[in-house]
């Protein structure tokens, strides 16, 4: 056991291949969890599976079984309802969500219950129990679920469980959102908060510190949300880049990320390792980046927020489709040994009177321990033909103050470029520049 | 026309393909790749991504389940009894001056510390610091000085001794940190019983001369 300052142990469980294996913080290697379960393997091969963990253990769907993983021994185990039934549909199968609110684990998911969801009593994820005979009847703290509470289902197919804090959750639907206000089983409310949006299955959200949740719609849209609000679209500016996105065919699994303080936004095609580009909102600076990994095979399919006792521990883990487990390492230069290719266009450099701008010369400084950056002018007759362009004048810049380079380009849209291969810092940058007068901008090129 | 001195910012806000590329909206990028604002150093002066490393360190190539894609990852908090106290260690109150002799206006420069935390086979355990001690500026000449000190506690008896060492001269030195080590002092291993309390010892001047801070590093082998 690890022994901690905080008198806490933080164990990462993972699977693969069905099986499920745990790591207990300062392990370098997995270790198998001891099926007690039914079936071999204990979870489906074929699916992603959702882990939630309540009461000391991570209790896991994937939509055919039911299975919860117990630390103490290391063992992955049949989870059967000490009380009434894990819900299943007509054809057996189980739940394909779940998440833990307020002490109770609800799922949600099953197939052929699309509209229902079922939260197990309060401190007892194995009692399902909706109906105890113990008059006068339900307490608070039993279990309760959309065939038997009086909030009844919500009318559309659930794709997501979003717990806010202990009186509220958020329910997030096919095209539809709804707010779960106070506990079902005392009085608690569903309302509906928009019918518009909805959110993508899974765990295609997250929550930041300071209380608000970000989630990728039904419609590919990205909004934040808080209680008592409508939610607030923030992809305005990168619409084009998310709107194409297939839900059916991509993993959409969103991330806060305390170190940098801003949101994983990572979609990824789940039927094979295939080049695609992941988001970054940086909520600092309210900034959308895109990302991309060299290797196909390091795109996530899941993530977790490891929150060890140790620095390096806190960190947000991924788990891609090579079967290694990665974090995101603000002291990495590559990802896991494969280069990092950065680009970055500088918005392009115009005059208000539609004439010829020319670049004499520009000079750049990058902090001590940057790497070097190749920039690049590109030329257009246009901005936007300026940024297809090929390179009309390149160099390079190193760590530190740099010598001015001159450039001498003239054109109607300059566009400076940065690209590099690893890890470089950004300092500041000057250029001088003049018009060429009113003479080129009657001219037509 | 008149040449013209720009600033060519880092796009802090970030990817805008929402206006056309000639109405870019300011501090906004009409393209971007695998770079941030906010860099690993928590600067906001733009950079690259951060990367990806193994949960089992760089290099590492353990896998859950073979090549096979990882299917979910959670995390389970346990308690745990807490970190304990390692039994070999004992508070010391210590007191150093260091005086220096041989170039006027002699001074004396007490360095004190009380009830440090002394762990057994943690080096260095501490560092003292004199004042700024001048020696000869010119490098020529000795330097003099003498130190003493006095340690007390209510453990049992240990052995404090320094440890810095260098090439040439093995074995417990204290140092000037000015440069280039230019003095080299011999500081006598010290043996004490805490219960008594109180003892002195003193150091010689090999060679050299000094100018900045002496420092002088100790540790507690255990008892």
């Amino acid at each position: 056991m690890q022994l901690s300052e905080s008198g806490r142990v933080v164990t990462a469980v993972a699977t693969s291949q069905g099986v499920v294996k745990f790591q207990d913080a300062g392990d370098k290697v997995w270790t198998t969890a001891t099926n007690n379960s039914s079936t071999t393997p204990p979870l489906d091969v074929d699916n992603l599976n959702f882990g939630a963990a309540s009461n000391g253990k991570v209790w896991f769907v994937d939509g055919l079984n039911y299975r919860y993983f117990d630390p103490t021994d290391g063992s992955i185990n049949d989870w059967v309802a000490s009380a009434g039934d894990l819900p299943i549909d007509s054809d057996s199968r189980g739940a394909r969500g779940i998440e833990a609110w307020r002490g109770r684990i609800v799922v949600f998911g099953v197939l052929g219950l699309p509209y229902d969801w079922f939260m197990a009593e309060i401190g007892d994820p194995t009692n399902f129990d909706y109906s105890p005979d113990d008059p006068p009847g339900p307490a608070p703290t039993d279990a309760v679920s959309s065939q038997t509470g009086p909030q009844g289902q919500v009318g559309d197919v659930m794709t997501a469980f979003v717990p806010f804090d202990d009186d509220t959750a958020f329910m997030g639907c096919s095209h539809t959102l709804y707010l779960l206000k106070g506990d079902p089983q005392d009085n608690g409310q569903i309302t509906l908060i928009t019918d518009t949006i909805g959110m993508a299955f899974g765990r295609a959200w997250c929550k930041s510190p300071d209380g608000t949740v970000y989630f990728f719609s039904n419609r590919c849209g990205l909004y934040s949300l808080v209680p008592g609000s409508q939610p607030q679209r923030i992809s305005q500016s990168i619409e084009q880049l998310v709107q194409d996105v297939n839900t059916g065919l991509n993993r959409v699994t969103m991330m806060w990320d305390d170190r940098f303080q801003g949101v994983n936004v990572w979609i990824t095609p789940i039927q094979g390792a295939a080049p695609t580009t992941h988001l970054f909102f940086e909520q600092r600076t309210g900034a959308w980046w895109q990302e991309e990994y060299d290797n196909d095979l390091h795109n996530p399919l899941c993530a977790c927020q490891f929150d060890g006792n140790n620095p390096e521990d806190r960190v947000v883990l991924i788990g891609s489709f090579d079967g290694v487990v990665r974090y995101l390492d603000p002291n990495a230069a590559t990802d896991d040994g494969r280069t990092i290719f950065s680009t970055v266009a500088f918005a392009p450099i115009l005059s208000p009177g539609l004439d010829d701008m020319i670049l004499d010369e520009w000079q750049a400084v990058l902090g001590e321990d940057s790497g070097d950056v190749t920039w690049n002018i590109l030329l257009g007759t246009t901005a936007e033909q300026a940024l297809n362009s090929s390179v009309e004048e390149t160099g390079i810049w190193t760590a530190g103050r740099n010598a001015t380079a001159p450039v001498g380009r003239r054109s109607h849209a300059i566009i400076p470029q940065f690209k590099a291969e690893g890890q470089w810092r950004m300092e500041e940058c000057r250029a001088v520049v003049r018009t060429g007068g009113l003479k080129a901008a009657r001219a037509k090129e | 026309m008149d040449k013209e001195e720009r600033i060519i910012a880092f796009p802090f806000k970030g990817i805008d393909v929402s206006r056309g590329i000639f109405d870019q909206r300011e501090g906004t990028s009409p393209f971007a790749v695998n770079v941030r604002g906010y860099g690993p150093d928590g600067r906001l002066r733009g950079g690259t991504r951060p990367g990806l490393t193994p949960l089992f360190g760089a290099g590492s190539t353990e896998q859950v389940e073979g090549f096979h894609l990882i299917q979910s990852l959670s995390v389970i908090v346990t308690a745990s009894q807490g970190a304990t106290f390692s039994s070999n260690f004992i508070t010391v109150n210590l007191d150093i001056h260091y005086s220096e002799t041989d170039h006027p206006p002699a001074r004396d420069s007490p360095i004190t510390s009380n009830h440090i935390a002394w762990y057994e086979n943690t080096k260095p355990t501490r560092r003292f610091t004199t004042e700024p001690v001048v020696g000869v500026p010119d490098g020529g000449g000795t330097g003099r000085g003498t130190a003493s000190w006095k340690f007390s506690t209510d453990g049992t008896n240990v052995t404090l001794v320094s440890t810095f060492e260098s090439a040439g001269f093995p074995g417990p030195y204290a140092h000037s940190d000015a440069g280039p080590i230019q003095t080299q002092m011999k500081l006598n291993t010290l043996f004490f019983n805490p219960v008594t309390s109180g003892l002195s010892g003193s150091w010689t001047v090999i060679s050299g001369s000094f100018i900045g801070n002496l420092f002088w590093n100790f540790y507690y082998p255990g008892p």
